[in-house]
C-alpha cells in the first residue's frame, strides 16, 4: 500500500459483454445501434462501439481499462441508442465496487456480473452482462486477499468455521436486523462504539449478519486485540444478561397489554443478549416467546 | 397471428451450430455416462438425437403464414407430461424444418412416450427467447404422440405422424387435417472436435426487385436414408452480393463425420417465408478444409429439371472458405480426469414444516425398524451418485431451521455438533451426523436458505483464494417450503460468480405443484430462462440452481442419476469456459 499509484486508485479491466431485452419506451424492442458508456467517478466515460446487428440483444465484447479512485463506490454502465434524433438513453446500471472487490476470492479474480438496467423513469429495462477484473501488480498478487475488504461485510467476513451455532441469526420468527438497530439498548451499544477502546466495535462486526459494516470498520481492529475484546465483552454480556433477564418481566407485561410488534421485537433483543450468556434463561424465554407468538 | 409486414426479428438470426458459449455440452451428458458405465449399465442406453420437421400445417395467421415452434414432452410413469425441449421459431412457414436438435437417452427396457406439440408464435413474441415463451399465449396447431422405440425401429429412422387437435389425439380418427409432423432420430456419437468456419460468397445472383439479395446459408447433413437435416443457419445479411457471414461453428458430433457430405444452400431472405434458393454446393468438412487451404472457390449450382432429366446448372457465384480451424471442446470428464476436484456439501432442512420427528408421519421420523425416512433415503440415493465424483469424500454438512439445545434458532449449524469443523466422512458420516442432530435440536423455523448458501459460497471463495482447483456443489435437501425467497435470491446471485452449483432436492410426498407459486424453491431454478435478480438489481451471471423433486425412487435407477446430474456438467463447463480455464493434461 506504499506505492502512490495503488493507494489512490486501482486499475480495473471492465469488459462490456452484451445486453438482453433492451426496449425503447418500455414497449418496443430496440432495433439496433446501441452502445454503452462506462463511467467511474469522473463525468466523462468510455464508450463502446455501436452494435448494429444484435437488435435488443446486442453484443459488444469490448474491454476498457480504467483507473478507479479508491473512494469510488460505483461504476455506472449506461446503455444508449443512437438514433437520427440524437442519442437516447435506454437504461443505466450501477455496479457497486464491493461486487468485485473484497471477500475471500483472489484480488484479481475474473468476475462475471450482470445487472438489471433502469431507464430514466426508474423502470426495469433489460439486462447488461459484464466481466470485471481488478489488476494486481505481480508483487502483491493475492498476497492480501482480505485487503479492501471494507464495505463487503455481512456474508463473507465471518470466518465460516465459526458461523454455525454461535452465528447470530436472531431468534425465531419475528426478529430481523432493522428491529435490532432501531432499538434503544442497541443504540447504546452503537454509542460505545465510538469509545476510544473500540471494544464493541469488533464485537458488533463479528456478530452482525447485516451487510451494514461501514467501510473501514473491519480494518480498524487488530486481530490480537480481538481475542481480548471478545473475552471482555463476554464478561460484559454476562452482566447484561442479568439485566436482560430482569428486563424480560416488564416486557412480558407489556405484551399482555397488547403492544404486539414492538414487544416481540424487544423480546427478541432480550433473548439475544441472554442467549449469549445464560442458557437457562434463554430457554425459558423461548417458551415465553412461543406463547406470546401464538 | 402475426402480420405480413413483420420485421421478422427472429427470422433473421443465426440458428444452430456448436456455438462456443451457448450450449456447452450439446445435450450429451458425460457425467451420467461415466456413472452408469462404472455401475455396469454399459450399453443399456444410447443417446438419440431428434430432428423435427412438419408439413401442411394449418395457417392461423390472417395475412401471412403461421410461425411454428415445436415443443417436445416426455410422458412420466404417472402419465404427467414434462417439457423436454423447444425448437426455434420458423417464420412464415407451413412446412418448417426446425434446426434445433434434442438429445435424449434411449432406454431399451423402458417405454418412452414422446408428445410433440406445434404452436404458432405471435409476432409480438418473436423477440423473446423461445424458452421464455408462454405456450398458453400461443395458438395451438396440433399434437402428435409416439414412443421413441417406434421412431428408432423404422428403417429410415424417421416417423411421420398426423397432427391432431388435443381432444382428438387419443382417438385414431381425425376430423380435420392439421398437417403432419416428421421425427427423425439418429444415434449420437461423441466427438470433442469442433470446427470454426468463415464462409463467403461472391457474385451472387440478384433476386430482389428493388434492392440486392439478402443472403443467408443453411447447412444440412445428408443421412443414410437420403434425406437432409438442417444443422445450422447463418444470419441474414442485407443487400449483399458478396457476403461474408459470421463464423459458423460445427461440431463433428452434429455433422457425423468429417467426410459426411454437407449441403450448403444459399437463400435470398424474404420476410414472407418464401426464401429463394440462390445456389448450393455439396461438400464434406474435409472438402471445405481443402477449399480453404487452396483458397479456391467452389461454384454454386442450381438443380433444374427439364422433364425427367435432372441437370445442375452451374452458376458464376462461388463459395469460399476464409477460415477453417478445428478445436477440441473440453468435456466435463476432461476436467475431472485432469485433476479438477468436485466437492460436495450438504445442508438439511430441520424446519418444523417437516413434522414432529417423534410422530411417524414426519419426514424426519426415525423408524425403529430401520426403514429410512424421506431424508435418509434422499441422502443415500443422492449421495451415492454425487460422491462418485468427489475424491476425498469429506463433506461439509450443515443443518438449518432448528434450535440447538443451547441457543436460538440457527439457520446454519454443523450437522456433526462440532463447534469448530463441519466436515463429515462419507455418506455414512452424513447419516450418523443427521440422526444425532435430530436428537439434539428442536425443529423450528422459518426456512431460510440464505445462510447455508452463504456458508457454501464462503467455502468456495476460500478455496479460490488458496488457488485450489475445485468446484463445489451444495446439496440442499428440503421439504420445499421457503420463506426467505428474496434473501435466497440475493445469496444465489452473489454465488453465481463462484465455482459453485446448488442442487435442491425436494423430499416428501408434498405437492410440488404448489411449488409453482412464488414462495417455492422451483422458482430458483432458472430453467425457464427467467434470470434470478437480487434486491440490489444484480442478476445471476449464470444458472447455478437445479431443482429435483425426489419422490419414491428406486435405487440406482437411471432416471434418478440423470435428473441429478442433468445440469451439473453444463453449469461446470459454463464456469470453466467463460473463464478460459483449461483442464490439466
Amino acid at each position: 500500500m506504499e506505492r502512490a499509484s495503488s493507494s489512490w486508485s486501482r486499475t480495473v479491466e471492465i469488459k462490456v459483454i452484451s445486453g438482453e431485452g433492451l426496449r425503447v419506451n418500455r414497449t418496443t424492442p430496440v432495433k439496433k445501434n446501441t452502445f454503452v458508456i462506462v463511467r467511474t467517478e469522473s463525468r466523462e466515460g468510455q464508450a463502446t462501439r455501436v452494435d448494429t446487428e444484435g437488435g435488443s440483444r446486442p453484443v459488444w465484447n469490448e474491454k476498457f481499462v480504467v483507473d478507479m479512485p479508491m473512494h469510488a463506490r460505483f461504476v455506472t454502465a449506461e446503455v444508449q441508442c443512437k438514433t437520427s434524433a440524437g442519442n437516447k438513453a435506454i437504461g443505466t446500471a450501477k455496479i457497486p465496487v464491493t461486487d468485485f472487490v473484497g471477500g475471500y476470492v483472489p484480488k484479481n479474480y475474473l468476475h462475471f456480473l450482470s445487472y438489471r438496467l433502469r431507464d430514466d423513469k426508474g423502470e426495469r429495462n433489460g439486462i447488461i452482462n459484464l466481466s470485471v477484473k481488478v489488476r494486481v501488480a505481480e508483487s502483491d498478487g493475492g498476497k492480501y486477499p482480505m485487503a479492501g475488504n471494507a464495505g463487503h461485510a455481512g456474508n463473507y467476513t465471518r470466518p465460516w468455521r465459526a458461523a454455525p451455532v454461535q452465528q447470530k441469526v436472531a431468534g425465531g420468527i419475528v426478529t430481523g436486523v432493522p428491529v435490532w438497530y432501531n432499538n434503544q439498548p442497541s443504540k447504546k451499544v452503537r454509542g460505545k462504539k465510538r469509545d476510544k477502546s473500540g471494544r464493541f466495535d469488533s464485537v458488533r462486526f463479528a456478530d452482525t449478519t447485516s451487510p451494514d459494516g461501514k467501510p473501514g470498520a473491519a480494518a480498524v481492529s487488530q486481530p490480537e486485540n480481538n481475542v481480548i475484546e471478545v473475552a471482555s465483552v463476554e464478561e460484559d454480556a454476562r452482566e447484561t444478561s442479568e439485566d436482560a433477564a430482569e428486563e424480560v418481566v416488564p416486557v412480558k407485561e407489556e405484551a399482555a397489554r397488547g403492544g404486539a410488534g414492538l414487544v416481540v421485537a424487544r423480546l427478541a433483543l432480550a433473548e439475544e443478549s441472554v442467549a449469549r450468556a445464560g442458557r437457562k434463561v434463554s430457554r425459558q424465554l423461548d417458551l415465553e416467546f412461543l406463547r406470546i407468538d401464538s | 397471428m402475426g402480420n405480413c409486414c413483420s420485421d421478422a426479428v427472429g427470422g433473421r438470426a443465426a440458428v444452430g451450430g456448436a456455438s462456443s458459449h451457448g450450449n456447452p455440452v450439446n445435450g450429451q451428458n458425460d457425467a451420467v455416462d461415466l456413472y452408469l458405465r462404472s455401475h455396469g449399465y454399459h450399453g443399456l442406453f444410447s443417446q438419440i438425437e431428434l430432428s423435427l420437421s412438419a408439413s401442411d400445417l394449418r395457417d392461423r395467421d390472417v395475412l401471412s403464414k403461421s410461425d411454428p415452434i415445436a415443443v417436445i414432452y416426455t410422458k412420466g410413469r404417472d402419465g404427467a407430461l414434462q417439457e423436454f425441449g423447444r425448437t426455434e421459431v420458423v417464420i412464415n412457414s407451413l412446412n418448417p424444418q426446425w434446426i434445433t436438435k434434442h438429445t435424449l437417452n434411449y432406454h431399451f427396457e423402458e417405454l418412452q412416450t414422446l408428445v410433440f406439440r406445434v404452436y404458432d408464435v405471435d409476432t409480438q413474441f418473436h423477440d423473446l427467447e423461445v424458452k421464455m415463451l408462454k405456450l398458453e399465449e400461443q395458438q395451438f396447431l396440433g399434437e402428435a404422440i409416439c414412443t421413441l422405440a417406434e421412431i428408432v425401429t423404422t428403417s429410415s429412422r424417421s416417423l411421420t405422424l398426423d397432427l391432431a387437435s388435443r381432444e382428438e389425439s387419443t382417438r385414431s380418427t381425425h376430423l380435420r387435417k392439421l398437417g403432419q409432423l416428421s421425427v427423425h432420430a439418429e444415434e449420437c456419437f461423441s466427438s470433442k472436435t469442433a470446427t470454426e468456419l468463415i464462409l463467403r460468397c461472391s457474385d451472387l445472383e440478384n433476386k430482389d426487385l428493388f434492392s440486392k439479395s439478402d443472403p443467408f446459408l443453411i447447412i444440412s447433413k445428408k443421412v443414410e436414408s437420403g434425406i437432409t437435416i438442417p444443422i445450422c443457419k447463418t444470419e441474414v445479411l442485407k443487400n449483399e452480393l458478396g457476403p461474408t457471414w459470421k463464423p459458423v461453428y460445427l461440431s463433428i458430433q452434429e455433422v457425423g463425420s468429417k467426410d459426411n457430405p454437407l449441403v450448403i444452400e444459399c437463400f435470398n431472405f424474404n420476410s414472407n417465408g418464401k426464401h429463394d434458393l440462390i445456389g448450393k454446393v455439396e461438400k464434406s468438412l474435409s472438402d471445405l478444409e481443402k477449399l480453404q487451404s487452396t483458397e479456391q472457390g467452389e461454384h454454386l449450382f442450381v438443380p433444374t429439371s427439364v422433364g425427367n432429366n435432372h441437370h445442375n446448372k452451374v452458376l458464376k457465384s462461388r463459395l469460399f472458405v476464409d477460415k477453417f480451424t478445428e478445436s477440441v471442446q473440453h468435456t466435463f470428464l476432461d476436467y475431472i480426469a485432469g485433476g479438477y476436484e468436485l466437492n460436495f456439501m450438504v445442508a438439511i432442512d430441520f424446519t418444523a414444516s417437516n413434522g414432529n420427528p417423534r410422530l411417524n408421519d414426519s419426514l424426519h421420523y426415525i423408524d425403529p425398524s430401520g426403514r429410512p425416512n424421506a431424508y435418509q433415503k434422499a441422502i443415500l440415493e443422492v449421495g451415492e451418485v454425487l460422491q462418485f465424483y468427489d475424491t476425498d469424500k469429506r463433506f461439509p454438512a450443515w443443518g438449518f431451521g432448528a434450535r440447538p439445545i443451547d441457543g436460538p434458532v440457527s439457520h446454519c449449524f454443523n450437522l456433526n455438533g462440532s463447534m469448530s469443523y463441519c466436515e463429515v466422512e462419507g455418506i455414512q458420516g452424513i447419516m450418523t451426523a443427521y440422526t444425532s442432530a435430530l436428537f439434539n435440536v428442536s425443529l423450528a423455523g422459518p426456512t431460510l436458505f440464505g445462510p447455508v448458501i452463504n456458508a457454501a459460497a464462503l467455502v468456495a471463495s476460500q478455496s479460490l483464494a488458496d488457488k485450489k482447483q475445485k468446484y463445489f456443489v451444495l446439496l440442499i435437501i428440503t421439504d420445499g417450503v421457503i420463506t426467505d425467497l428474496q434473501e435466497t435470491k440475493d445469496a444465489l446471485v452473489k454465488a453465481s460468480d463462484l465455482p459453485l452449483s446448488i442442487l435442491i432436492v425436494g423430499v416428501g410426498g408434498a405437492d410440488f405443484k404448489e411449488m409453482e407459486s412464488d414462495s417455492a424453491v422451483q422458482i430458483l431454478d432458472a430453467d425457464k430462462g427467467e434470470r434470478l435478480e437480487s434486491s440490489s438489481m444484480r442478476v445471476a451471471s449464470r444458472d447455478i440452481v437445479q431443482f429435483v423433486p425426489f419422490r419414491d425412487v428406486q435405487s440406482g435407477e437411471i432416471s434418478v442419476v440423470q435428473s441429478l446430474l442433468a445440469e451439473l456438467p453444463t453449469q461446470f463447463l459454463t464456469y470453466m469456459r467463460s473463464r478460459d480455464i483449461p483442464p490439466n493434461t
